[in-house]
């Protein structure tokens, strides 16, 4: 992507050395924005988008992807619950971490954000439910609740909007559960079993995606590590994409009411909020419902910023990731950069200006596999595995077209391979990244 | 051949197991949350209701502590008044939930009472919130009274469908909601009837119920609410 350069005021948001440029922005009487940051555990990439999702009833999602700002091609750094979110409160991937597959602990002396801000003399910080890196608790950070269902965090960020005094500045991290509670479900479906009927005409079904039989190649590590449901009938197929749909509908009543809650507080006015998930949702494509391989349903996640200076709504095709969370919310509350992460600030993109330089993002999975998101095109490749995926997402946006052996593309499968390999030679990976698969200790 | 466990229950299996003893004569009950897939031995929230039923008005006091093993929870402490009639549908309520740490104290800035009375237009909404939902012409509920109503439904062996709005801990309105009476299945030796509720919004939950008309389980997706006996 050739954007245009940076104007100062954004290269020092970029870089984490916006206090003085943040000054310049309406604020509280304390001269800094709280933050709202909410991050549910896997969503649809197209949620916010403004087609939406077909038979769903998500009247807030939908007002969101209109009114706010909305980052449409937004990656999760890394693919698994346990490492995605590690990455994202890490600002750095899992190759960096440690944590690279479900079971993998991020090295305990790695900063994460909640600890760098509730370091922060000039703000106070709490969590919410489900957040922050997988069994770390940060000193010094304040637990509104544990991880006591949405309705539950719901009532208590009710109670905290009410009872807090607009005196000093705060961020909420709020961990949101979604599409991740259908995994028990999904594991109770025996496929000689239907599922329960429900007694619904077809037409209350939500199609499925064509792309259900992948023809696609599956490199052999995603084959035995993050293996598909088998042996389903199109009935349960149905019946999985119909529960998730109502899990959506259901969060999106839940955030309703918490933003209602918060815009008829005293925070309101002075609180940006942000949404975002830690992985993806396949949503049944090429036979997935959790996200296992690196194609974009697995990857590709919803972003949107509610900004309250006079920002009208706006559509970003700039690739961003969830390593980017970090910076930006560093940038927008004015504080340090968080040391060593890897991300870019958005807070440019989100005051206005140009969006930062950048072409590419890159995401991991189950140590080995990496893919390259830009503008156009998705290209993948395991280490020691013969498959190599390159899609071109406008044209194939069901990633079902392979074109890295088509020779027309090999400038293109080039140029991706050279931006991974610019990127991991950046990287300070781990010793267990090096390790390969298997005999990586957990 | 061993009757196949009917779906809704599948991954509950060792939670009813430990099903408590309620007779109809009991006006208080417990309940605990319990998870799918094994989760039965690690109770994740524990509910209490006492039912003091007039001849017009249902009075239901609620004690529900919500939260993952060995750690917070919220704490909801209700009382609502629903009408006698069919669905128990909701007249008044107070609500005041706080959320607690691992060690049970209080996060006192977490804490928020309400009151609300239902008027044949609107909800009367008074306490801190905003926004209130809108109320339609169907019935408001929520699933404490309808842990009551079901058990009236099946003494009275009422097997309409009907539509109401469910407002989910008080909190949340899902409209539409259609409750429906799902058959009969024979679970843990014993033959249970079955009523389900969903909505767009609402994920399908079933209620089973015993031969007493008193509710044995509430599952849905996740979790469920298993009865665990009278209080003592």
């Amino acid at each position: 992507m050739n954007g245009p350069l940076l104007s100062r005021r954004g290269f020092m948001a970029t870089t984490g050395l916006a206090a003085g440029a943040l000054s310049a922005s309406p604020a509280s009487a304390s001269g800094a924005p709280n933050v709202l940051l909410l991050v549910a555990d896997r969503l649809p990439g197209d949620l916010l988008h403004p087609r939406g999702l077909p038979g769903a009833e998500l009247p807030t999602f939908a007002q969101i992807g209109r009114e706010w700002v909305r980052f449409d091609a937004a990656c999760a750094a890394m693919v698994g619950d346990g490492p995605g979110g590690d990455a994202l409160w890490l600002g750095r991937p899992g190759s960096e971490t440690g944590a690279m597959r479900e079971g993998q602990r991020a090295s305990a002396s790695l900063p994460d954000l909640l600890g760098w801000v509730a370091k922060q003399a000039q703000l106070d910080s709490f969590v919410a439910g489900r957040v922050g890196v997988s069994g770390r608790s940060n000193p010094g950070l304040s637990v509104l609740c544990d991880d006591v269902g949405n309705l539950g965090v719901l009532r208590a960020m009710q109670g905290f909007f009410r009872n807090r005094p607009p005196a000093r500045p705060w961020m909420v991290s709020v961990g949101l559960r979604s599409l991740r509670g259908l995994d028990a479900w999904t594991l109770a479906q025996s496929p000689d079993v239907p599922p329960v009927d429900l007694g619904l005409a077809p037409r209350d079904f939500p199609q499925l995606p064509d792309t259900l039989v992948s023809e696609s190649p599956t490199p052999s590590r995603v084959r035995e590590h993050s293996p598909r449901p088998s042996g389903w009938s199109e009935s349960h197929w149905q019946a999985a994409l119909w529960h998730s749909t109502r899990i959506l509908e259901a969060l999106d009543g839940v955030i309703q009411r918490l933003l209602a809650s918060l815009d008829g507080s005293l925070h309101g006015e002075n609180t940006v909020v942000m949404i975002t998930s830690s992985q993806g949702s396949p949503w049944a494509r090429h036979g997935r419902l959790r996200p296992g391989g690196l194609l974009e349903g697995s990857v590709r996640v919803p972003w949107a910023v509610r900004w309250p200076w006079d920002r009208s709504a706006e559509a970003v095709a700039l690739p961003v990731s969830t390593l980017d969370l970090v910076p930006t919310v560093c940038a927008t509350l004015g504080i340090p950069l968080l040391p060593d992460a890897r991300g870019v600030s958005l807070r440019p993109v989100l005051d206005g200006y140009p969006a930062p330089r950048r072409s590419e993002v890159v995401t991991e999975a189950l140590i080995d596999g990496r893919a390259v998101r830009s503008s156009e095109f998705r290209y993948i490749e395991w280490r020691d595995d013969p498959v190599v995926q390159l899609y071109h997402l406008a044209s194939a946006p069901a990633e079902d077209r392979n074109l890295a052996d088509n020779a027309g593309y090999s400038s293109v499968v080039l140029s991706h391979r050279a931006a991974l390999e610019l990127w991991e030679a950046g990287l300070r990976p781990t010793e267990r990244s090096r390790a390969g698969w298997p005999g990586d200790p957990p | 051949m061993p009757a196949v466990l009917h779906g809704s229950l599948v991954g509950f299996e060792s939670g009813l197991e430990q099903v408590g003893a309620l007779s109809s004569a009991d006006t208080a009950a417990r309940f605990a949350l319990v998870g799918r897939a094994g989760g039965a031995l690690r109770p994740s929230g524990s509910l209490t209701l006492k039912i003091d039923r007039g001849e017009k008005v249902v009075v239901i006091e609620v004690e529900q502590d919500v939260g993952r093993l060995n750690g917070g929870a919220l704490r909801s402490r209700a009382t609502i008044e629903a009408s006698s009639d069919s669905v128990c549908s909701l007249r008044s309520w107070v609500l005041d939930t706080v959320a607690v740490d691992a060690r049970g104290r209080e996060q006192h800035q977490t804490r928020l009472v309400e009151q609300a009375k239902v008027k044949s237009r609107e909800l009367r909404w008074t306490g801190a919130d905003v926004g209130a939902p809108l109320r339609s012409n169907r019935p408001v509920t929520c699933e404490w009274t309808w842990m009551h109503a079901f058990g009236e439904l099946a003494n009275n062996d009422d097997d309409g469908v009907r539509h109401v709005d469910l407002l989910e801990q008080l909190t949340v309105m899902r409209s539409a909601v259609r409750v429906q009476p799902a058959g009969q299945a024979d679970v843990v030796g014993r033959r249970l009837r079955v009523w389900r509720m969903w909505a767009h919004g609402l994920p399908p939950r079933h209620a089973w119920l015993d031969e007493d008309g008193q509710l044995v389980a509430l599952v849905g997706i996740q979790t469920g609410w298993v009865r665990r006996g009278r209080v003592p």
